[in-house]
């Protein structure tokens, strides 16, 4: 009788404790949520060999991989330091018009075109293509990688 | 929160006590234990009375402990001591990672990760080779379990290959499998093959399932993705055909019926044929405190502690084991406001990793998997495991519990 009384106030208090638990674990996640806030970060990084002008010289980059944050919003990148966003490629006319959002970013190609995992995308006003986090497009000779981030 | 937790740990304690008699060393061990443990909860409790999110893990490895200790003084003298004398590693380990995590960057060295990844190969390789053989396993590298010191190091080696940049790629082309992500996978290939040599496949088990998330994780490539789960088919396949025990344990797992009607078999299905045929006499309340058999389950405070918590405590005492189980890998997927990319993956990796250990335990315990002989956290006898499991937590509180404002953050704001 003792021994049965002892098991159910062990059995009971576990019971209370794993219940008190998985509720102060379910808040903190909700928590965990609730204080983020989010921005997009650009990884760049150049698949051939990076330009060797005066304008890389004189900020001391060296052209190869830079690292961008975004925060919501709404930006042109493009090939022309008239653009927000400046995008180190030769070539032709590159200008894209970025849309970033919460969960995911909004990409159309003004002028130029770009690479995706899905295929090649030529200039299109009316095509909006989803990026997604993790995903990599190709401008040029310079590959970027958008990552979703949170910080409080 | 604390009283009750008091409450349990008195009442856990009383219920042992007075179901198993031992030798007063014994007696002496289990109480000194519980005194331990108690005083820990407390101090856990006062520390961090401010940061709760931080409480939640250690507050369970300390239940799943108590537990643990209950099973360790039910099983003699030597076994409460043993467990003892874990607790002490357990505390200082504890406390020695999390100082080192939350108040410095020395984790996050390029030269110790370094070192780490070149020691783990090295480590299963020397235990292969001129380690101890038991029961026709290599299982310690001096004294200590390779288990623990390689799932131990495996999550510092995945952040270190995961969070370094991307960029070069199989043949240049951006949607093929980067190198980080390679050198990777040939890195866990390496371990698979010490992990076979020492006939260690529990190990190789928790490595493959750890891997393979990460690896669907982070490759894009589904020709790759299709290529690597064709391969671990084919090398599980393999495994099962070539080595014997786990040949065996495959048959008891699939067919039961056959292995009990053969000769070769019938000893090592026992196991598994007590469990279904006591599962209903088990109930909810158990058969008492001393009750499973030890001639058959000869691991029963080690890899079917589930088996024992369902015979002896009942089924009320097994649900909750389980249901704190998922609770502190849910804790554990929680991240904190300032992670960076080497955090997460070190992060994740752990939480996989105790995960893919519990999971294991319960399915091979309910024998719905093969015996994969992995203990259970803190309820297991193994001290190796324990202060593996304790140092992975320690790793979570330190990265969670860091205060101030990160690089990237900081960068922004900029």
């Amino acid at each position: 009788m003792k021994m049965m009384i002892l098991q159910l106030i062990a059995i009971f208090m576990l019971a209370i404790l794993v219940i008190g638990l998985w509720l102060r674990t379910w808040k903190e996640e909700r928590a965990a949520k609730s204080y983020d806030k989010t921005f997009w970060l650009v990884q760049m990084q150049r698949m051939g060999k990076a330009p060797k002008n005066l304008s890389y010289f004189l900020r001391k980059k060296s052209g190869i991989g830079e690292e961008l944050h975004l925060p919501l919003g709404v930006f042109f990148a493009g090939n022309r330091w008239t653009d927000t966003i400046y995008l180190g490629v030769g070539g032709e006319r590159v200008r894209l018009f970025l849309n970033i959002q919460k969960e995911e970013i909004v990409l159309t190609v003004l002028e130029g075109k770009i690479q995706t995992k899905n295929g090649v995308y030529e200039a299109n006003k009316r095509e909006q293509i989803s990026i997604h986090d993790f995903t990599k497009i190709v401008v040029g000779d310079l590959e970027l990688q958008f990552l979703r981030k949170k910080v409080k | 929160m604390i009283l009750v937790y008091l409450c349990y740990v008195l009442a856990l304690w009383l219920w042992t006590v007075s179901s198993v008699t031992q030798e007063a060393s014994a007696f002496w061990a289990y109480f000194y234990l519980i005194v331990g443990l108690a005083v820990s909860g407390i101090l856990i409790f006062i520390a961090w009375r401010k940061r709760k999110n931080l409480q939640i893990g250690p507050m369970i490895a300390l239940t799943l402990a108590n537990l643990g200790a209950s099973i360790a003084f039910r099983m003699g003298e030597k076994s409460i001591s043993g467990y003892l004398k874990d607790f002490a590693y357990m505390a200082i380990c504890f406390l020695v990672v999390f100082l080192v995590v939350r108040f410095t960057k020395i984790y996050r060295w390029k030269l110790l990760n370094i070192l780490c990844i070149a020691a783990l190969p090295m480590i299963l390789y020397y235990t292969a080779f001129k380690g101890a053989e038991v029961n026709g396993s290599h299982l310690y590298f001096f004294g200590i379990m390779t288990l623990g010191i390689i799932l131990t190091g495996y999550p510092f080696v995945v952040a270190t290959f995961m969070a370094s940049p991307e960029k070069h790629y199989r043949n240049g082309n951006v949607r093929n499998l980067s190198f980080n992500m390679m050198g990777l996978l040939i890195y866990t290939f390496l371990l698979f093959g010490g992990c076979a040599l020492c006939n260690e496949y529990g190990l190789l088990l928790v490595l493959a399932m750890t891997a393979t998330v990460i690896f669907f994780i982070r490759c894009n490539n589904w020709l790759t993705k299709m290529l690597y789960s064709a391969a671990c088919l084919a090398g599980a396949l393999l495994v099962c055909k070539v080595v014997s025990h786990v040949h065996d344990r495959v048959v008891i797992w699939l067919n039961l019926k056959a292995a009990v009607e053969s000769e070769a078999l019938a000893e090592k299905a026992e196991t598994a044929l007590y469990l279904f045929r006591n599962f209903k006499r088990m109930g909810f309340y158990g058969n008492g405190i001393g009750n499973l058999p030890e001639s058959i389950y000869r691991t029963l405070n080690s890899d079917h502690v589930l088996v024992t918590v369902m015979n002896d405590y009942g089924l009320f005492m097994a649900i909750f084991m389980i249901v704190l189980g998922a609770v502190f890998v849910r804790w554990m997927l929680i991240e904190g406001k300032n992670m960076n990319a080497y955090d997460k993956y070190l992060n994740l990796s752990s939480a996989l990793i105790v995960g893919f250990v519990i999971l294991i335990h319960i399915a091979s315990n309910l024998a719905s998997f093969i015996t994969a002989g992995l203990g259970y956290p803190w309820c297991s006898d193994g001290t190796s495991a324990n202060v593996m499991f304790t140092i992975l937590m320690a790793v979570h509180c330190g990265i969670v519990g860091r205060r101030g404002r990160n690089e990237l953050q900081e960068r922004y704001e900029r």
